[in-house]
């Protein structure tokens, strides 16, 4: 059979896009890199796992249950969510991980020639899924580890249909506060999208700091997206959500693919939200374990950034990607971020103390 | 990264009367493109001889794709055809010529075709098609040198991309401040390097005092998938923060993208610790003479999550020692004859940089005869006055470590590895001329 003739089936926003490689499941890499434990650093994922009352729901699972489709749109989910952000349920979409919604969002309004807006030092699926689906990326430099909001305004052409913020940042943890953000929701007067990526929220206790959906009734062109893969503990099962006025989300509904969320997960999400001591600990744990990383990078002489979130980057001496290597080679896993196009920096997450001991021990070994 | 090419292609049948409508095509194509008429002239001729040789030797019917790619500074021409009735043989450099045996006489063609062009190679092999390239580079003048201003060091350093007057400035400083060990020699060539950036395929960021002279600058080619090569940072006015600013901004660029890793084998040592690893170091001769070892560093773009390499028994512990140093994790198959047919003949493809006397031998086939063959290619390149001989074995393809014993006794010595700058990581051995010389 012919191969077929990829050169003339395939767009040229395709041919010049690189697939992501994840990275290799843990015993794999436990067996390359020779060691016999791996504290998982890399992907700000809690430590404690998903919150009691949801670890219960996957235990009790029903087997019989995986062979029955789930609620295609998250029924009983979005009641919760609607319920406790005083929303409608139809504001509300909930996705396979935010990395779906994100592509609800771009999909729904760009069309050819339109540009979205975001910063060049971010999380970096709002720049992925607009080149891949052969829309501009327009990537403003930080300003001091934040999001410049001067300089995103100032990218706004006729074509332009959405502005990314995430808020905090990852990697940095900075974030804009509610009067910043309130001021440039007001500059943009409604002419575009803002989607305000709050996937550490849960994180941030800083008072100034905004609640997204609660300003959604005052700007209607505000998208907010969440994500139970941070804070509640459900990476591995993939869930995450937008909210919006009722006018946008009915638009992005028309780009959103239903039955894309397993019943587990829903479930699981549902009985998450009714746990605020599981941030708590989380919490305590994450401001326990950064005050520890402090004094001991300090005493390293390593430079950190460290705001909000449960991640803090660290500026080595040496390569990033061979810093990354050695520490695996010592059973520590962590985020190189020359990717990031942050080159020597390595982000870590906020883990157990036995974790960032090792951490600890390792860097002093490597170094 | 995407070329601004303008390409053309043509489809038509491996027939020796289709020779006019190529070399029309290709040397209008290149009168298009700007080249000049001794250029022109090398290139038609190189073209003419390939196709002869490939429509003689094709079956009937069989049709062949050309492509004309311009990438400013040179003219790119692929030929596209079917693998099935090739003698690979002809394009081992060494193949004999003899004027009373008349199908060798055909292949006296690739000879002339090899020495009127840069490059002259294989650059894509599928299972049933070869790719054969062809790179004719534009003539271009050396460089004047102008008198430079005083540099001190900056207050402010603006780094950007930079203008063609800025690159040609940037090219004055380098040649008159930095030592020519540092640098490649087609920055001797302003206009080339200006058109080597419109082509794309190469890339720089500039780095401006207040006043806005130039006072460093960092270049680098290679792109997508490719490791990516980059030359600098350099730095006129001793100023080490404009040095680590360009790095950055070098690693900004490539940082989001599948490059496996960066080489740097023109740059001082004490910037290279804090961004690169020391992966070896390649012997330079000149005049058949060694006359320095160049050191060549390497970083990693993205995580190594490790990968499979093969390799031959006779080099499992320089592999081991090396992936260890590096704490590359890599899984180690050895590679052993089991009394299986060989092919009788080899085939090398060989690619020149007559600017650095230097010389790539890639293996295409391998068969009983490579020992041999080797040494006939060495002996070959050293009449043609090329020393720096180096060849590159795949161990991403479990068929190349076989050739170690043979690279070994032949005067071959590994002296650096690229983490997968091939299918797998590429083993480069440099023929070690020692007392041959």
């Amino acid at each position: 059979m012919n191969v077929p003739k990829l050169d003339r089936l395939v767009p040229s926003y395709i041919k010049g896009f690189e697939a992501y490689i994840p990275s290799k499941p843990d015993p794999e890499l436990k067996k390359l890199f020779g060691c016999k434990q791996l504290y998982r650093l890399n992907n700000n994922e809690n430590p404690l796992g998903p919150p009691p009352a949801a670890q219960e729901i996957l235990h009790r699972f029903e087997t019989h249950r995986a062979a029955i489709y789930p609620s295609g749109d998250s029924y009983y989910l979005r009641d919760k969510l609607a319920e406790k952000y005083k929303l409608h349920p139809d504001q509300i979409l909930v996705g396979n991980g935010a990395n779906e919604v994100i592509t609800f969002a771009i999909k729904a309004f760009c069309e050819a020639g339109d540009n979205i807006i975001t910063a060049d030092k971010t999380f970096a699926v709002y720049e992925w899924v607009a080149i891949f689906s052969g829309y501009e990326a327009r990537l403003v430099p930080l300003k001091d580890f934040c999001f410049d909001d001067e300089e995103m305004l100032a990218q706004i052409d006729a074509r332009t249909k959405i502005l990314f913020i995430c808020n905090p940042n990852n990697p940095t943890g900075t974030y804009w506060n509610q009067e910043k953000l309130c001021r440039f929701l007001d500059r943009i007067d409604g002419k575009q999208i803002v989607v305000v990526d709050e996937a550490y929220c849960e994180f941030v206790e800083k008072e100034d700091f905004p609640d997204g959906i609660a300003l959604i009734e005052r700007y209607p062109n505000l998208v907010v997206f969440r994500t139970f893969s941070k804070m509640y503990g459900l990476a591995g099962l993939r869930i995450g959500y937008l909210a919006g006025s009722l006018e946008v989300v009915n638009i992005m509904r028309r780009a959103c693919v239903v039955y894309s969320v397993n019943t587990l997960a829903q479930e699981t999400a549902l009985l998450a939200l009714d746990d605020p001591e599981h941030i708590q600990r989380t919490n305590t744990l994450v401001k326990k374990e950064k005050a520890y990383l402090y004094r001991e990078l300090t005493r390293l002489g390593l430079p950190l950034v460290m705001h909000e979130g449960n991640f803090v980057m660290i500026k080595l001496p040496i390569s990033d990607t061979l810093a990354y290597r050695q520490l695996m080679a010592c059973g520590v896993m962590v985020r190189s971020m020359t990717g990031f196009r942050y080159p020597n920096y390595i982000r870590i997450t906020i883990a157990q103390h036995e974790a960032m001991e090792a951490l600890i021990q390792a860097l002093e070994a490597i170094l | 990264m995407e070329r601004k090419t303008q390409d053309i292609s043509i489809n038509l049948p491996m027939h020796s009367q289709m020779a006019p409508v190529i070399l029309g095509a290709v040397e209008n194509y290149a009168r298009v493109c700007g080249m000049d008429k001794a250029d022109i002239f090398k290139l038609v001729l190189a073209v003419e001889e390939i196709f002869t040789y490939l429509s003689d030797t094709s079956l009937p019917g069989e049709i062949m794709l050309l492509q004309c790619r311009y990438f400013t500074y040179c003219l790119q021409v692929d030929f596209i055809f079917p693998l099935r009735s090739l003698n690979l043989r002809a394009f081992n450099l060494t193949t004999k010529v003899s004027v009373d045996n008349e199908p060798l006489m055909e292949e006296m063609g690739l000879l002339i075709a090899s020495r009127s062009v840069e490059k002259l190679y294989f650059s894509r092999i599928y299972p049933d098609k070869l790719c054969l390239s062809m790179v004719k580079e534009k003539t271009y003048p050396e460089v004047i040198l102008q008198p430079l201003a005083d540099l001190s060091p900056a207050l402010q350093t603006i780094i950007r991309p930079a203008e063609p007057e800025e690159i040609k400035e940037f090219c004055q400083n380098l040649l008159q401040r930095i030592a020519e060990s540092q640098y490649p020699s087609f920055f001797n060539y302003p206009g080339k390097v200006i058109d080597m950036l419109a082509g794309d395929e190469y890339s720089i960021l500039l780095a401006f005092d207040e006043k806005d002279h130039v006072v460093g600058g960092i270049c680098w080619t290679g792109s997508q998938d490719r490791t990516v090569e980059c030359f600098g940072p350099y730095v006129f006015n001793d100023n080490e923060a404009t040095a680590l600013a360009l790095m950055d901004e070098c690693l900004v660029h490539i940082g989001r993208s599948n490059v496996p890793g960066i080489i740097s084998r023109y740059a001082e040592n004490a910037l290279l610790a804090s961004y690169f690893e020391k992966l070896g170091s390649t012997s330079v001769y000149k005049v058949g003479e060694m006359t320095s070892r160049k050191d060549a560093y390497y970083r990693q773009i993205n995580e190594d999550s490790g990968s499979r390499v093969w390799a031959h028994p006779d080099i499992e512990g320089f592999l081991q020692e090396f992936y260890q140093g590096l704490f590359l994790p890599r899984e180690i198959r050895l590679v052993l004859s089991q009394g299986e047919e060989l092919n009788q003949e080899s085939v090398f493809t060989t690619e020149f940089d007559r600017g650095r006397e230097q010389v790539t031998i890639r293996p295409l086939v391998f068969g009983e005869d490579a020992e041999h063959n080797l040494t006939q290619h060495i002996n070959s390149l050293q009449k043609e006055k090329l020393f720096n001989i180096f060849l590159e074995m795949d161990l991403g393809k479990a068929w190349q470590p076989s050739l170690t014993p043979y690279l070994l006794s032949s005067g071959f010595k590994p002296c650096l590895l690229l983490p997968y700058a091939g299918d797998g990581d590429l083993l480069i051995f440099q023929f070690e001329a020692g007392d041959a010389l």
